[in-house]
């Protein structure tokens, strides 16, 4: 960038290549920067290393964990029911069912859904941890929670046929109508999965 | 629903521009570059969600601006409730948060159920070219239709394009021995499932189409081209996999047909890193007394027959859905006068019509007396005093 000075010019090109941010959102951010008292900018520099040098991967569930936190604090809670996985494709998956508070089992992270055009394959998502977890023989659920598109159910078939031989049930979680919603205005797609995921009333 | 009121922001050449319509015809003039392309693209954008022109949607903001919109206000000619449907397209560096968004009467809709609140017919002079070009403009000619008439199929083709570009990437994927063939199956079936929905959906189409299409190019056809008959007809991809293809209507042999032909050119598909089966492949067959027109047909026979179809098209989406507004980009320079101002009467019956000319003295003086000539230039548009 002619015409910039070179502190300037790098902080912008970083920002660039942060997701969904263009070059003038960079220059931007980099403008705040530059007027923001120092602290502020020691402060964003020490987050951004620390999330780098502070976070790993348990090396039970693939899950971020605090370096030196391993299995991490879901693994390592045995009051969790360790006969059942949930597996989910990113991180913020396991936040999100875990602010249900309606699952206790352990999760399965696998950084990704099978889809050949982003060159991600059965050895790209960590499936081959997740097998290596079931054929203990202690497991007798595994839940299938990958996102209802197209990757996610080209993932959960993979992984289903995988893990079949060694786990009693693999189930998939039900798409279904949202909560509030109307009938009326819901698209077909979903209504028709929802006629097809029915189920007994209970009574 | 007619079209009452455009208005746009921050679209393609333009700041900010109202156009007001005719329930019948209205006309906008002005030299080739000025914008009115621009200007039928827009109506088509509100109408549809998408662009005839373009996948990539900040291309339809205007330079520099953060979102572009297009706003229709439509009106119902029998008194009935009118409505407002609305689309902001997030520029090149949209503001933080900023998505496609599409709405009628301020709420959220998918654009593929549009159709049910308003449609439109366009008609671009590249379309002239529609029975002598390549398939994919056939097929393209076939899917925007279907896309109009029935949301299910406008998800179909969405879905059926994703899952080609994943099968094509794990074809290709295979052939350099990074993947294995066993992941294929999940897009087997996918394609399978998918393909023969919408291979149903465009045989229906061909065979409504083919069903209107005599009296219509008659109508169309000056006195020398009349005599032979038109045939539609569609030419699918799966060769003797599929026996029961002329045993009619039921289209529930088709999922299995898939199935049957997939496995027969699984290796011819691995060798090429590509999908050899299914709609994309498939070809809308056009025949003027017993022969394909492509080959046998005049320019003058072609031209006529491709009026026919829109006429079909138009006549189509009228019959399940709102009446069509018709949109007619530079007709008049691909057409000799005779045949532009019969398709011109034509289409003008079928209701609403907006027209771009370069010079509108093309229509003839007692009709322009009577419709409202809008003039384009500087990305501004102007009516022009109506002549007395
Ligand atoms: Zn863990």
């Amino acid at each position: 960038m002619a015409g910039l000075i070179a502190p300037v010019a790098r902080l912008i090109e970083e920002f660039s290549k942060l997701p969904g941010v263009g070059t003038k959102t960079a220059q931007r951010l980099t403008y705040h920067m530059l007027r923001a008292p120092a602290d502020e900018a020691r402060g964003l520099a020490a987050a951004l290393i620390a999330v780098k040098e502070q976070v790993a991967y348990c090396s039970v569930c693939s899950n971020i964990t605090e370096t030196g936190v391993d299995p991490c604090a879901i693994c390592a809670d045995d009051r969790r029911d360790a006969a059942r996985i949930c597996v989910v494709e990113e991180p913020l998956d396991v936040l999100a069912i875990e602010r249900t508070g309606e699952f206790r089992g352990r999760y399965h992270v696998l950084h990704g859904a099978i889809s050949p055009i982003d060159g991600i394959g059965p050895d790209q998502i960590r499936a081959r941890e997740l097998i290596g977890r079931v054929t203990g023989g202690a497991i007798d659920e595994v839940i299938l929670a990958t996102n209802p598109n197209l990757e996610g159910e080209a993932t959960a078939m993979y992984l289903a046929d995988l893990l079949a031989p060694h786990v009693a049930s693999v189930t998939r979680i039900a798409r279904g109508l949202p909560v509030g919603g109307d009938l009326e205005y819901a698209d077909d797609v979903t209504l028709i999965r929802s006629l097809q995921g029915r189920r007994q009333v209970e009574r | 629903m007619r079209l009452a009121r455009l208005a746009l922001e921050q679209f393609r050449s333009y700041e900010s521009a109202e156009l007001h319509l005719d329930p019948g015809l209205t006309i906008v003039a002005g030299p080739n570059g000025a914008g009115k392309t621009n200007l039928l693209e827009a109506v088509f954008v509100g109408v549809t969600g998408r662009s005839p022109r373009t996948v990539a949607d900040h291309e339809l903001v205007r330079h520099g601006a953060p979102f572009g919109r297009v706003r229709l206000d439509l009106a119902d000619p029998a008194g009935g409730e009118g409505a407002r449907v609305e689309t902001v397209v997030p520029g090149i560096e949209p503001p933080a948060g900023l998505r496609k968004r599409v709405s009628v009467n301020g709420l959220a809709r998918r654009s593929g159920s549009l159709g049910e609140t308003v449609r439109a017919v366009l008609f671009r002079p590249e379309e002239m070219l529609l029975l002598v070009g390549s398939p994919s403009e056939r097929r393209r000619f076939l899917d925007a239709i279907l896309a109009q008439r029935d949301r299910r199929t406008a998800r179909d083709l969405v879905e059926l394009a994703r899952v080609l570009a994943q099968r094509n990437a794990l074809l290709r994927a295979i052939r350099r021995e990074e993947a294995t063939a066993d992941g294929l199956a999940f897009w087997d079936d996918q394609l399978a499932v998918i393909g023969a929905r919408v291979t149903a959906s465009r045989l229906a189409l061909v065979r409504e189409l083919g069903a209107r299409i005599g009296p219509l190019h008659d109508a169309v056809a000056p006195p020398d081209e009349l005599g032979d008959a038109v045939r539609l007809g569609y030419a699918d991809s799966l060769k003797d996999a599929w026996p029961e293809r002329d045993a009619g209507e039921d289209g529930s042999t088709l999922e299995p047909a898939f199935r049957r032909r997939l496995a027969a050119v699984r290796q011819k598909e691995l060798w090429n890193g590509v999908s050899l089966v299914g709609p994309q492949r498939d070809d809308l067959v056009v025949e003027l007394g017993g022969r394909d027109v492509a080959a046998h047909a005049s320019r003058g026979q072609q031209r006529t027959i491709i009026l026919a179809l829109k006429l079909a098209e138009t006549d189509l989406l009228g019959t399940d859905g709102p009446r069509p507004i018709v949109l007619l980009d530079d007709l008049f320079s691909e057409l000799d006068p005779e045949r532009s101002a019969r398709a011109l009467d034509l289409l003008a019956e079928r209701g609403q019509v907006l027209v771009t000319m370069a010079d509108p003295s093309a229509i003839p003086v007692a009709r322009r007396a009577r419709v409202p000539i809008w003039q384009v230039g500087d990305g501004r548009l102007s009516l022009t005093p109506r002549v007395a």
